[in-house]
C-alpha cells in the first residue's frame, strides 16, 4: 500500500477494506451476544480451538512452569525449617489418628457386613494436567489436557487431592474446559456438617467464595466442614469443599480445601447418579429405557 | 488486489505476527497462579499488536489482528468478540497515526499505548457490566494495566532486536 498504486487499484483496496471492517465489527457484535447468552456453539468453537492448539500450548507451558517452579522452590526453601518442625508435629498427631482410623475401618466393615449396605454407585475418574488458565481477571477457568476421548463428560466435577476445584463446562476431543468454583458464575449446592444444613456455594472472584441461602444460620458455626450435597445431580455428593468462615456483618464464606496455589493435576469424576425418587410418577411408571443408561436394580422393579 | 499488495515479504511478516501473537497468547494462558487473587497476567498480545501497528503498520492486517484477538478471547475467556474488536480498533488507531507517532520518540508512544490500554480494558469492563454479566474487579484490571505497561518497553526491545526495527524510523512495509 505504500508504493504508489493506480488510483483505481487503491480505490478498490479501500472499498474492500471498508467492507471487511464492517463485517468484522458486525461479527464481533454477534459474538458478544452469543457469549452473553452462553450459546453452545461458542463453547464448541472454544473447545475445537483448544483441541487444535493444545500441543503447541503444552510446548510453551514447559518453560513457564519451570520458571514458576523455580520461584516456588525458592520460597519453599526459605521456610523449610519451620515446615519441618510443623511436619514433625503433624506426623505425631497423625500417628494417633492412623490407629483410630484403622479401628474405625474395622468397625465399619463389620457393620456394613451386618447391614448388607449398597454403596453409592461407582464413580470413575480420569486425571489431567492443567495446561492453561484464563490468566486475566475476567473469568476463573482452566483448560485440562484430557477430553471426550479419555472419557470426560460435560458437567464432570473436578477435584484435586484435597477438595472440589470446579466442573467441566466444555469438552473437546483432547481438551476440557473447567469453570473453577471461585468464578463469578459458579454455584455449587453444599451441605454444612455436622448439622446437615444445605446452602449454596457462590463464587465471587475471591479465593474465599460466599455461602448463600443457609437453611438455618443458628445451626452452623465457623469451622464447620462443608461438602457437596449432590442436589441437582451435577456434583456427586460428599466431595470435600472446605471449611466455613464467619465474617463480621453476618456473611459466611468458605476456606476452600483445594490448593489453588499449586493446582497442577486435577481429577475429573465420571459420576453416575444413584436412583433418585424425586417425583411421584417415578415410583409408578418405569421410564423408557435408553441404551446408555446405567443398569441399576431399583429401576428394574416392574412398574404399576 | 495487485501482486504488489501481497508480496512474499509482506506475507512473511504477517505470518511472523500471527506466530508471535500465538506465542503471546500461550504465555499469557500458561497456568501460573490459578488462585483467584493471583495477579492477572500482563496483556502480551496487546503490547505486540500495539508495537507492530506503529512500527509495521502495513502488515498489521485486519484479519490477522482480529483473528488473534478472537483466538485470545476464546482461549482465555474474555468477553468473546469485545476483546477482538477492541484490539482491532486500537490497532487501526495506531496505524492511522503510524509514522508520525514513531518519529515522536518512544516515551510519547508508550504514554499513548498506556492510554489506549486503559480505554481497551475499560471498554471490556463496560461491555460486561452493560450486559449484566459479572464484571471483574477494577483493582485487578488496574494491576493488569500496570503490569502490561511495565512490560511494553521490554517487548519493544525484543521485537526491535528480532526484526531490526529502528527507534525512530519506520520501515516500509
Amino acid at each position: 500500500m505504500r508504493r504508489p498504486a493506480s488510483p483505481q487499484e487503491s480505490q478498490l483496496a479501500r472499498t474492500v477494506h471498508r467492507i471487511l471492517f464492517g463485517l468484522v465489527v458486525l461479527s464481533s457484535g454477534v459474538l458478544v451476544v452469543l457469549w452473553r447468552s452462553d450459546n453452545p456453539r461458542l463453547e464448541y468453537l472454544r473447545v475445537t480451538l483448544a483441541d487444535a492448539v493444545l500441543p503447541s500450548m503444552e510446548w510453551t507451558n514447559k518453560p513457564m512452569e519451570f520458571i514458576d517452579g523455580l520461584s516456588r522452590d525458592y520460597r519453599n526453601f526459605l521456610d523449610v525449617y519451620n515446615q519441618n518442625r510443623e511436619l514433625r508435629r503433624e506426623i505425631q498427631s497423625l500417628r494417633g489418628w492412623r490407629e483410630t482410623a484403622r479401628q474405625l475401618e474395622e468397625e465399619n466393615a463389620q457393620l456394613r457386613a451386618l447391614n448388607n449396605v449398597r454403596l453409592a454407585p461407582g464413580t470413575t475418574f480420569v486425571t489431567g494436567d492443567i495446561i492453561a488458565d484464563s490468566g486475566g481477571p475476567f473469568l476463573q477457568s482452566a483448560l485440562v489436557n484430557v477430553g471426550a476421548l479419555d472419557g470426560v463428560v460435560d458437567g464432570a466435577a473436578a477435584v484435586d487431592g484435597n477438595g472440589l476445584v470446579g466442573r467441566v463446562v466444555g469438552v473437546g476431543e483432547h481438551a476440557a474446559r473447567l469453570l473453577l468454583v471461585t468464578d463469578f458464575s459458579s454455584r455449587v449446592p453444599v451441605l454444612i456438617e455436622p448439622s446437615g444444613r444445605r446452602a449454596i456455594l457462590a463464587g465471587d472472584g475471591t479465593d474465599i467464595p460466599r455461602i448463600e441461602f443457609i437453611e438455618n444460620v443458628d445451626d452452623v458455626q465457623a469451622g464447620n466442614p462443608i461438602r457437596t450435597s449432590g442436589d441437582g445431580g451435577v456434583y456427586p455428593p460428599d466431595l470435600p469443599v472446605g471449611r466455613l468462615i464467619a465474617l463480621p456483618g453476618g456473611t459466611w464464606r468458605v476456606a476452600l480445601a483445594a490448593d489453588f496455589d499449586r493446582l497442577e493435576f486435577v481429577r475429573l469424576l465420571r459420576y453416575i447418579p444413584d436412583t433418585a425418587i424425586d417425583q411421584p410418577g417415578g415410583l409408578i411408571l418405569t421410564r423408557p429405557r435408553t441404551g446408555d443408561e446405567p443398569t441399576d436394580p431399583a429401576s428394574a422393579v416392574p412398574g404399576g | 488486489m495487485g501482486g504488489t499488495w501481497l508480496s512474499p515479504a509482506r506475507l512473511a511478516r504477517m505470518v511472523a505476527l500471527t506466530l508471535l501473537g500465538l506465542v503471546a497468547i500461550f504465555i499469557e494462558s500458561a497456568p501460573v497462579g490459578l488462585e483467584p487473587d493471583a495477579y492477572p497476567s500482563p496483556d502480551l498480545l496487546f503490547c505486540l499488536v500495539a508495537y507492530w501497528s506503529v512500527r509495521r503498520p502495513g502488515t498489521a492486517a485486519l484479519p490477522v489482528v482480529w483473528g488473534l484477538g478472537l483466538a485470545r478471547d476464546l482461549l482465555t475467556d474474555l468477553p468473546v468478540g469485545a476483546g477482538a474488536l477492541g484490539l482491532l480498533l486500537v490497532s487501526r488507531f495506531l496505524r492511522s497515526l503510524g509514522a508520525g507517532l514513531a518519529r515522536r520518540g518512544f516515551v510519547t508512544e508508550w504514554m499513548l499505548v498506556a492510554t489506549l490500554l486503559a480505554l481497551f480494558l475499560a471498554g471490556q469492563w463496560l461491555v460486561v457490566a452493560l450486559l449484566l454479566s459479572y464484571p471483574p474487579y477494577l483493582l485487578d484490571l488496574a494491576y493488569q494495566w500496570v503490569a502490561t505497561m511495565a512490560l511494553y518497553p521490554l517487548i519493544a526491545l525484543v521485537l526491535r532486536w528480532l526484526f531490526r526495527i529502528s527507534w525512530r524510523r519506520i520501515e516500509p512495509a
